[in-house]
Formats: C-alpha cells, sequence, structure tokens
C-alpha cells in the first residue's frame, strides 16, 4: 500500500481512538489530565528505549504507560490527601515529568531520532516507515498496530463498563454503596486515555495528541446531552477532522498535524457558536424571547390593572405605555407587536386589553 | 419487632479527633427515623460509616440483624442532591434506572424488568411526565424526587436519606414526605438526617438527637422535648415543639 493510504489510515485511527477515550474526561470535567500524559509519558518513553539500548517499541510502551499512570496517580494523590486542586496538581506533575525526559534525552539519545520537535509536533509523514518486523517478516506500519490495538481496548472498556462507568461518574457514592469500585474505574479510564494518548503520541505528536482528544468530546458535549451522544458525536468529529486535515494538508502541501489541529479548533468554534441549544446564537436567541416574554407579561399585568376602570381609555393607550412603563418608543413597538401577534392582548382603536392567550404567560 | 439498624460502640475519627463517640443505636423497623443535631455534629459522617464509605475506628454496624459489610446490601441510599454534578450528560429515566444496577451486578444491562421497576418509581414521585428531561433543567424540588425515586427503584428494606428536605419548595416538600409516608405503609424504613426542627416533629415518627455522641434516641413524642432539643443544641429556647 502506498504510504498515502497509511498515513490517513494513522490520522484517522489517531482521531477517533482519541476522541473516543477523550469523551469521559470532558464529561468528568478533567480534560487537562489528557494534557499531563501526553506530556509527562516522555521520561517513561526514554526510560524505555534506555533499557533497550536503543528505540524499541515494547520497552517504550511499556515504560511509557506506566509514567503516564505515575501521572495519574501523583495526582490523585496531591488532590486527595493534600488538599490541592486538580488543574495545580497537574501543573505541579506534568512539566517536571516531561523535562525530566527533555534533559534524559539530551543526555543519552543526542543522536537518535527524538528530538523534542518531533515530540511536540510529530512527523506523521514519516510514520508508515516505521515498520513492525517480526522474524524478518514486515508487518506493516508499527503506528498501525499500536492504535489499533488502542483502539480495541477503548472500545472494549467503554462497552464493557458502559453502565458501571456512568454511576461511578455521575455519583461515586451510590457507585460504592451498589458494590461497584469508581476508584477501579477511574484508573481503568486512565488506562485506557494513556494507551491511546501513547499510541497517538507515537505517530503525531504531543500536541495533536492532546488536541484530538480534548476538542472532538468538547465538540459533542455541546451537541449530545447523553452519555452515548457524546462518545458517538466525539468519534465521529475526531475520525472527520482528522481525515479532512490530512487531505488538505496533502493538497496544500501543508503540516498535516497543524491542519488537523486548526480543523479542530474551527469545528469547535462554529459549534460553539452555532449549536441548536447550547450555541452561543441559540442561547442569544432564548434570552432575547424571555426577554419579550417578561414584557409581555408586565403589559398584560399593566393592562389588567386598569382594565375597566374610568382611566382605561388614558392608562391603556400605546402612547401612555411609553412613559408609564418607561420603555422607550421602539421596544414598545416591538413589544406590542409581539403580544398582538401572540393574541396575549388586543387592539381596539387606540386603547388595548388583555387578549385570549393572556394567562398562558404564566403557565411556564 | 426487629431493628433496621444497630450500632455498637462506633468510634469514627476523621484526623487525631474523634468525630463521633461510642455511639450505640437501635433503630426500628418499619417507621420514619429521624437523625437530627447541629452542623458538624456528625450525621453525615455516620451515614457514610453506615454505608461502608468511612472506616471506623471502633465499633460495629448491622442493618436488619445483618453485620456490615454484609448488612449494606439491605441499604438504599439519597446523597445530598448537591453531592453530585446535575450537568452530567443523562435523562431522568436513565438516573433513576441507576437505581436497579446494584441487582444487575458488574456487566449486566438493564432489561425490560429494570425499566418497568424505573416506570414504577417515577410514578411513585410522581414525575413520570419528566421521563425524558435533561437531568439539568430540573428544578431542586424535581431532582431531589428523582432522586427519591432512584431510591425506590434500589428497592432495599431500609433506605438512608441525607438531607432530602433541604432547599425545596413546599410543593416537593409535601410531595416527599408522602412518598416517605407510603414506603412505610410497605413496611420499609426511612432513616433521615433532617435539619429542620419546624417539621421533624410532624414527619418523624422516631427521632435520634445527635452532637457528636447520642444525646437521645426514641419514640418522637418522647424525644422531642425542649430540654433534650437545648441538649443537643448546646443553648436553650431554640425552638417550641
Amino acid at each position: 500500500m502506498s504510504p498515502l493510504i497509511w498515513i490517513y489510515i494513522i490520522t484517522g485511527l489517531a482521531g477517533f481512538t482519541c476522541a473516543l477515550a477523550g469523551a469521559y474526561l470532558i464529561i468528568r470535567k478533567s480534560a487537562m489530565i489528557a494534557d499531563a500524559i501526553s506530556h509527562s509519558i516522555l521520561p517513561g518513553l526514554v526510560a524505555g528505549f534506555w533499557i533497550a539500548n536503543g528505540p524499541n517499541l515494547l520497552t517504550g510502551l511499556i515504560g511509557a504507560l506506566l509514567s503516564g499512570m505515575l501521572t495519574v496517580w501523583l495526582v490523585e494523590f496531591l488532590t486527595s490527601k493534600r488538599r490541592i486542586k486538580q488543574d495545580a496538581a497537574i501543573g505541579l506533575v506534568f512539566p517536571f515529568l516531561f523535562a525530566l525526559g527533555v534533559i534524559w534525552i539530551s543526555l543519552d539519545f543526542s543522536n537518535v531520532h527524538l528530538d523534542t520537535d518531533s515530540v511536540l509536533f510529530g512527523e506523521v509523514t514519516l510514520a508508515p516507515f516505521d515498520r513492525l518486523k517480526l522474524g524478518g517478516t514486515d508487518l506493516g506500519p508499527q503506528s498501525i498496530w499500536l492504535l489499533g490495538f488502542a483502539l480495541i481496548i477503548t472500545t472494549a472498556f467503554l462497552t464493557l463498563f458502559r453502565k458501571e462507568l456512568k454511576l461511578a461518574t455521575f455519583d461515586p457514592l451510590l457507585a460504592t454503596v451498589s458494590g461497584f469500585t469508581p476508584i477501579a474505574l477511574h484508573y481503568g479510564l486512565m488506562t485506557i486515555v494513556s494507551v491511546s494518548t501513547i499510541s497517538a503520541f507515537a505517530a503525531v505528536g504531543a500536541i495533536l495528541t492532546v488536541a484530538l482528544v480534548i476538542i472532538p468530546a468538547a465538540t459533542a458535549r455541546l451537541l449530545s446531552h447523553r452519555v452515548s451522544g457524546v462518545l458517538r458525536i466525539s468519534a465521529l468529529v475526531g475520525l472527520t477532522t482528522s481525515f479532512l486535515g490530512t487531505w488538505l494538508a496533502f493538497t496544500f502541501d501543508l503540516s498535516i498535524s497543524g491542519m488537523i489541529a486548526t480543523l479542530l479548533g474551527i469545528t469547535f468554534s462554529a459549534t460553539a457558536v452555532l449549536a441548536p441549544r447550547n450555541g452561543i446564537l441559540a442561547q442569544t436567541k432564548l434570552r432575547q424571547r424571555d426577554q419579550i416574554n417578561q414584557a409581555i407579561q408586565a403589559l398584560i399585568i399593566h393592562l389588567e390593572a386598569h382594565q375597566n376602570t374610568p382611566e382605561e381609555a388614558t392608562e391603556n393607550t400605546i402612547s401612555h405605555l411609553t412613559a408609564e412603563l418607561g420603555w422607550s418608543n421602539s421596544w414598545t413597538q416591538t413589544v406590542v407587536q409581539s403580544a398582538l401577534a401572540k393574541q396575549a392582548i388586543t387592539q381596539s382603536g387606540q386603547t388595548l386589553a388583555p387578549g385570549p392567550n393572556a394567562q398562558s404567560f404564566w403557565q411556564n | 419487632m426487629s431493628n433496621s439498624l444497630t450500632i455498637r460502640d462506633l468510634t469514627v475519627s476523621y484526623q487525631a479527633e474523634p468525630v463521633l463517640f461510642d455511639i450505640d443505636l437501635d433503630l426500628p423497623t418499619g417507621q420514619l427515623c429521624a437523625i437530627v443535631g447541629p452542623n458538624g455534629a456528625g450525621k453525615s459522617t455516620l451515614i457514610r460509616t453506615i454505608l461502608g464509605l468511612q472506616k471506623p475506628s471502633a465499633g460495629t454496624i448491622s442493618v436488619l440483624n445483618t453485620p456490615n459489610p454484609e448488612g449494606i446490601k439491605n441499604l438504599g441510599y439519597v446523597p445530598q442532591r448537591s453531592s453530585v454534578d446535575w450537568d452530567f450528560p443523562t435523562d431522568v429515566a436513565e438516573v433513576v434506572l441507576m437505581g436497579t444496577y446494584r441487582s444487575l451486578g458488574w456487566f449486566k444491562r438493564p432489561g425490560k424488568a429494570e425499566r418497568d421497576r424505573a416506570q414504577a418509581a417515577l410514578q411513585a414521585v410522581r414525575m413520570q411526565d419528566f421521563v425524558h428531561r435533561q437531568i439539568s433543567e430540573l428544578s431542586g424540588g424535581q431532582q431531589q424526587r428523582v432522586f427519591l425515586a432512584r431510591a425506590l427503584a434500589q428497592d432495599a428494606p431500609v433506605t438512608l436519606m441525607d438531607e432530602p428536605f433541604a432547599g425545596i419548595d413546599a410543593a416537593s416538600e409535601q410531595q416527599i414526605f408522602e412518598v416517605l409516608q407510603s414506603m412505610r405503609s410497605a413496611g420499609k424504613t426511612a432513616i433521615v438526617v433532617h435539619h429542620d426542627l419546624e417539621t421533624v416533629g410532624q414527619y418523624f415518627d422516631h427521632i435520634t438527637l445527635l452532637n457528636r455522641k447520642i444525646i437521645a434516641s426514641g419514640p418522637t413524642s418522647e424525644i422531642f422535648t425542649p430540654e433534650l432539643l437545648a441538649q443537643t443544641y448546646g443553648f436553650a429556647g431554640v425552638l417550641k415543639p
């Protein structure tokens, strides 16, 4: 197969898997743990290479996984025992571990292809040439195997523990009382985040990995109000932006990681503006509708107070409203037009009166 | 009649100093039991310890004469409303369904039987019209009724509730009290941490006064006296029972 197709498969797998693994991080409001893991796996990776005396898939992977879990454990320890907030704990742990990795690289591996640039930004164009060889047989690019493995365990974990994860996330106390172990599920979840992050990290670098874990899930969270919906939409966004980003990068000869990360940013921004219920536009519209409805309520109260009284003819006219209710002319027009359209009020000549639908404005 | 809850020589400490001292407590079955005391009296700690969420430094707990941890299986639980994230992406039906998870155990998915149980529980708290409502859109009283429905779906003989009447409107409070009454009619026991001294005498059959140790525990008529309340709250004249 041509390297081009491999690159599509690698970025697609990375996008899908990371987005799926990241969904629960967003739901649990601890997205930054992905940032911590994706950086602090570096010393473990280097340690794995050091033990194997050079780049080695297995030892590197185990080392990275161990330092990922060490990060999770340290953050957990600092937050639960030392009363440090999670964001601060993350900020304490990962720069230290990442720096450790960087120093180790410059000490022992200054001539190996493990430089800080490719650690941060990745070089996905080279990923197809990193082959997995077993007894002389070429089994294809390493990244495919890694990411395929990550995808399988992520999907298996999320499917197998679907109800347990839901309960342990929403109500850990009831989960404990019900005989489930939220802390075990927490570490399980962190393991799949680590595995996904490590697999993607090797192919696309730390920055895009963080983007792929966090942004699709954050986008999905705006669009769905169910766990299953967040998971599905997140995976779909991860997959499509990865494919589209790769295609655009090839078409216009740009950085693949950079293009995918940019697309992710655009997708999220567009969703934040346009999402049907949580989007900025929808929210603004909702607020305007509330304002008009509140004004109509005030109008009805005023009309009812003066209805069938001697001063009705002067009080309940449009011109008087502007003075009495402290409304501007244009706002009065808007409110009265809207109230008439909704039959909340009726108009005969200059005089206004409560309409047939007046009562319905109080039922919600 | 057997006890719903039996506690002997219970002491619980977080740090150096015990929060609960030498607790001996016997609660009856089939009644509405209140646990009342000032802030910091250890009410929530007591609940957490009964549920096995907090390890005591000494003492034993039995539920329906079965010693813990085995006895915990007889317990339903309604946590404080503020203890969960109401932004969690789910609807009313799914939250109530969570009450059936314990009977399913690991891996097994809820089926028709569980859904029916959840539906019946929702009807009991008169929230059946809100099945598909997003939980973030519920009022405080509605949230509390959903929690109560979830406890009903747990179908436990003894239910512990942590401040179910906190911060809700009068109509919801009345409905929750009616649900408690129907639980009692069905022979179930509710053990409720309650803060409102105005209503405690009216709602509950049995009262336990707690302030880091048991001040008094017994039928409401014997316990709800100005002397004992003053002793619990540390000053006189707080109330008029």
